[in-house]
C-alpha cells in the first residue's frame, strides 16, 4: 500500500497534538501540518493552559471524563520526567472558590486531578467573599513552550510544517489523501460550520514570581494562574466578539478583580495584555466527513471546537481524531476503485 | 495618656533614655529589635535601640536558610516552642493579605513531606493549612518513598525579610553599627541598659555555652521557576536535614540535605555538593536546572532555644541581659514568637525599674 498522505490544517494545540498521534496509529503515513499561524501566534499560545475542564453541554460526560483523564495521565508522566522543562508541563496546586454554593460540590473530574478535597474554614479565610472552595493539584501546560516541543516531535517523526493559508479544503486535493481539520474558528469558513463562534478572552501576563498557587473563581471569569515565566491574570468571556486588540478598560478591571483575590498582586510588574478567541461550540466536533464534488472524494476528520477546554481535553481528543484518521486510512486501502483517478 | 505619680518619673538608665543594644542582625536580632521598639517606644520617655553586628544581610546565616515555615517533626523539649511557632505562623499569615507580602519575602507555598514508612502526624498539623496524607497517585511520583503529607505552609525568604526588617527599623530611627563585639562587658560599659543577645551560632564567643553547636548546612540555589511545591524528605536513620529537600523561594529554588554537627567549615564542600545534587535530582527528575549559587551556613543547634534573662554586674552598674539564641534550623519558623517573648521579658525589666506607668497591653 502506498504511503497515506495526511494534511493537518491548523498548527495550534489540536493540529500539533493530532500530528503527533497520527504516526503512532496509522502505518506508513506522511504528515504535513499546514497553517497560516504557528506558535507563538496561535490562540493556544494565549491560553494559560491550566488543566481544569470546561463542561460541554452537547458532549456526554463520560466522554469528557475519558478525554480529560487521558490528557491528564499523559501530561502527568511528562511532568515527572526529565522532559518536563522542555515540554513546559508541571504540577501546580491551588483553589477553586465560589461566592455561593455550587450545584455540584464534587465535579466529574475530581478523581482525575490529585488530592481533591473541600477547602477548610481556615483556608477560606483568605477569601472573605467566598463561601465554598475546592483544593487540588493539577497540571499546567504552557502553550509557548509545549507547542514548539510538539512541533519538534512532529518533525522528528518525519512530519513537515508548511506556512500557508488554506481558503478551501479542496485545495488539498489531490496532493493529500486525508485531511484533518484542526482550524478552530477557521471552520466557519473551511467546514461551513455556523455553530462555532468566538468567545473573546483578554488576559494579563505579569511578573509575580512569589505566587505559587492558582486561584480560580468558580464562575471562570476571574483567575490567577502562575506559570514558569509569568502569571496569567484573567479574564473575560465575550461571546461573538472577534476583536483581537486589548482593551485598556478591561485590563484595569481584570487587574482589579485579581488584586481583590490576591492583594500581593499590587506589586506585580511588567504587565502585558493578550487576547485570544476561544473556538467555542456546544460540543467538540470529532467526526469523519467524506467531502464529494463531481467524482472527487476527500475524507476529512474534523477535530475542533474545544472552547475554554482545549488544554484539558487535547490529548484524549487527539487520540480519538487519530483513530478516525486510521479508519479513513483503512477505508482507502480496501479494494475501492481508486485507480480510476 | 500616661500619668505620673510623684516620685515615679520615668527614668531610663542615664538621663531618661532607655538604651537597648541588640547584638546580632540575623532574623532573631532584627525581629526582636522591631518587636521591642513597636511595643515600648510609645510608653517610654525615650527609647534608643541600636543593632550591633559584625555581619549584616546578605552575610548572615538567615540569608542561607531556604525559609520554609516548618518545625521539626518531633515535639520540642520546651512546650513553649510550639506556642512560639504558632504565634509566628499566625503573625505571618495575617501579613499575607497585604500588598506588602512580597516585599517581606512572604508567600504561601504547598508541598510534600516524604517518608519511607508511616509516621504519626506532627504537632503542627493544625497550624499549617489543609494538612492531609498523600494519596497513592501522589506517592507514585516519588518511588523511593511510601508515605507522606501534603499541606500549605509559608515561605519567608531570609534575605528579603532581613531587608524589609532593616527598612522598618531604619524608618523608626534604630541605628545600625557594624562591629565585632568582643565581650558583653564592652557593651555594658558603653552605656547599654539592656542587651539583647541574638548572636546565634557564635553566642559561645560572648559567653561559653556547651549546649550550643553549629549544625553546618550547605545549599545549592537553582533557577527552576516551574517548581511550585516544596519537597522535603525524611530519613529517621540519618536525622533531620540529612535527607534531600527542595524548597522554591520567591525566585530561586533551594536544594539541600546537609547537617553536620560540630563542623565550622565555611567553605563549600565538593562531597556535600554531589550529595545534594544527586539526592535532589533523584527526587525530582525535572531538575535539569541552572545553578545560581551555592553557600554554607551554620544552624545554631541547641536542645532548646535559650530565651531568658540574666543580670550582669560590671562595676557599679547593673545591665540586664536577655538571651535569644539557639533556634537550630527553625529560626524563621519560630522567630516572631520568640521576639514577643523577649519583648515580654524586656517589659519585666521596665516594670522592675518602674519605667512603665501602665503595662503595654492596657494601651
Amino acid at each position: 500500500m502506498d504511503t497515506v498522505r495526511i494534511a493537518v490544517v491548523g498548527a495550534g494545540l489540536m493540529g500539533l497534538s493530532t500530528a503527533v498521534c497520527i504516526p503512532t496509529l496509522v502505518p506508513r503515513c506522511s504528515v504535513t501540518v499546514i497553517a497560516d499561524k504557528f506558535t507563538p501566534d496561535t490562540t493556544s499560545d494565549v491560553a494559560a493552559g491550566i488543566l481544569i475542564p470546561h463542561a460541554y453541554p452537547d458532549t456526554p460526560v463520560h466522554k469528557q471524563k475519558q478525554w480529560f483523564r487521558e490528557t491528564f495521565d499523559h501530561l502527568f508522566s511528562i511532568a515527572n520526567s526529565a522532559e518536563a522543562g522542555d515540554a513546559g508541563v508541571y504540577l501546580v496546586s491551588g483553589w477553586q472558590i465560589f461566592r455561593s454554593m455550587p450545584t455540584e460540590e464534587v465535579p466529574f473530574w475530581a478523581d482525575v486531578v490529585l488530592g481533591f478535597r473541600k477547602m477548610t474554614e481556615a483556608e477560606l479565610k483568605k477569601f472573605p467573599q467566598h463561601v465554598f472552595g475546592q483544593a487540588f493539584t493539577t497540571l499546567k501546560c504552557e502553550g509557548p513552550v509545549y507547542l514548539p516541543w510538539l512541533e519538534k516531535r512532529v518533525k522528528r517523526s518525519g512530519g513537515l510544517m508548511v506556512p500557508q493559508r488554506i481558503e478551501d479544503l479542496w485545495e488539498l486535493h489531490p496532493s493529500f489523501d486525508i485531511v484533518v481539520n484542526c482550524s478552530g474558528l477557521g471552520s466557519r469558513q473551511l467546514a461551513g460550520d455556523s455553530t462555532i463562534f468566538p468567545v473573546r478572552g483578554q488576559v494579563l501576563k505579569v511578573q509575580a514570581p512569589w505566587l505559587k498557587h492558582f486561584i480560580r473563581d468558580g464562575s471562570g471569569l476571574t483567575y490567577i494562574y502562575p506559570g514558569t515565566s509569568n502569571v496569567t491574570l484573567g479574564g473575560t468571556r465575550q461571546k461573538g466578539d472577534w476583536n483581537l486588540s486589548p482593551d485598556a478598560e478591561i485590563s484595569r478591571d481584570i487587574f482589579s478583580r485579581c488584586c481583590a483575590l490576591e492583594p500581593s498582586l499590587h506589586r506585580a510588574c511588567d504587565i502585558r495584555e493578550k487576547v485570544g478567541l476561544r473556538p467555542s461550540r456546544p460540543g467538540i466536533r470529532l467526526q469523519k466527513e467524506l467531502l464529494a464534488q463531481d467524482s472527487r472524494r476527500l475524507p476529512v476528520v474534523h477535530h475542533y471546537g474545544h472552547g475554554s477546554g482545549g488544554f484539558s481535553m487535547h490529548w484524549g481528543t487527539a487520540l480519538e481524531a487519530a483513530r478516525l484518521v486510521n479508519e479513513c486510512a483503512q477505508a482507502l486501502g480496501s479494494p475501492a476503485p481508486k485507480s480510476k483517478l | 495618656m500616661k500619668h505620673l505619680d510623684q516620685g515615679q518619673r520615668p527614668v531610663g538608665g542615664r538621663g531618661g533614655t532607655m538604651r537597648v543594644v541588640v547584638i546580632g542582625a540575623g532574623v532573631i536580632g532584627l525581629s526582636t529589635a522591631l518587636c521591642i521598639h513597636d511595643r515600648y517606644q510609645p510608653v517610654l520617655q525615650s527609647l534608643d535601640v541600636r543593632v550591633y553586628a559584625d555581619r549584616f544581610t546578605p552575610l548572615t546565616n538567615t540569608d542561607v536558610a531556604a525559609g520554609l515555615w516548618q518545625p521539626y517533626l518531633s515535639n520540642p523539649s520546651n512546650p513553649q516552642e510550639t506556642h512560639w511557632n504558632q504565634q509566628t505562623f499566625d503573625y505571618l499569615l495575617s501579613h499575607l493579605h497585604s500588598p506588602n507580602a512580597a516585599d517581606m519575602g512572604l508567600a504561601l507555598i504547598s508541598g510534600y513531606n516524604l517518608f519511607h514508612e508511616a509516621v504519626p502526624d506532627p504537632s503542627w498539623k493544625d497550624i499549617v493549612l489543609g494538612f492531609r496524607k498523600l494519596t497513592p497517585r501522589e506517592l507514585d511520583m516519588f518511588p523511593d518513598y511510601s508515605y507522606g503529607w501534603f499541606n500549605t505552609s509559608l515561605i519567608l525568604e531570609g534575605k528579603r525579610y532581613l531587608q524589609w526588617l532593616t527598612e522598618r527599623l531604619t524608618e523608626r530611627g534604630v541605628k545600625f553599627s557594624q562591629r565585632k563585639v568582643e565581650s558583653l562587658e564592652e557593651v555594658a560599659r558603653g552605656g547599654a541598659d539592656v542587651i539583647i543577645n541574638c548572636t546565634g551560632v557564635r553566642a559561645g564567643e560572648l559567653q561559653p555555652d556547651p549546649m550550643l553547636q553549629p549544625g553546618r548546612g550547605q545549599i545549592i540555589k537553582v533557577d527552576a521557576p516551574w517548581m511550585k511545591h516544596f519537597i522535603v524528605t525524611h530519613d529517621p536513620e540519618r536525622g533531620i536535614y540529612r535527607s534531600p529537600y527542595i524548597i522554591p523561594g520567591i525566585r530561586e529554588v533551594t536544594l539541600g540535605g546537609i547537617f553536620q554537627l560540630g563542623n565550622w567549615s565555611e567553605v563549600n564542600n565538593i562531597q556535600d555538593h554531589k550529595s545534594i545534587w544527586e539526592g535532589c535530582c533523584r527526587l525530582e527528575p525535572t531538575l535539569k536546572a541552572e545553578i545560581v549559587s551555592e553557600c554554607t551556613g551554620f544552624r545554631p543547634v541547641r536542645p532548646q532555644v535559650r530565651l531568658e534573662r540574666e543580670r550582669l554586674r560590671f562595676g557599679p552598674s547593673n545591665t540586664e541581659l536577655i538571651h535569644n539564641y539557639g533556634h537550630g534550623g527553625y529560626g524563621l519558623t519560630i522567630h516572631w514568637g520568640c521576639a514577643l517573648e523577649a519583648a515580654k521579658l524586656f517589659g519585666e525589666v521596665l516594670e522592675e525599674r518602674k519605667l512603665l506607668r501602665m503595662p503595654p497591653s492596657h494601651l
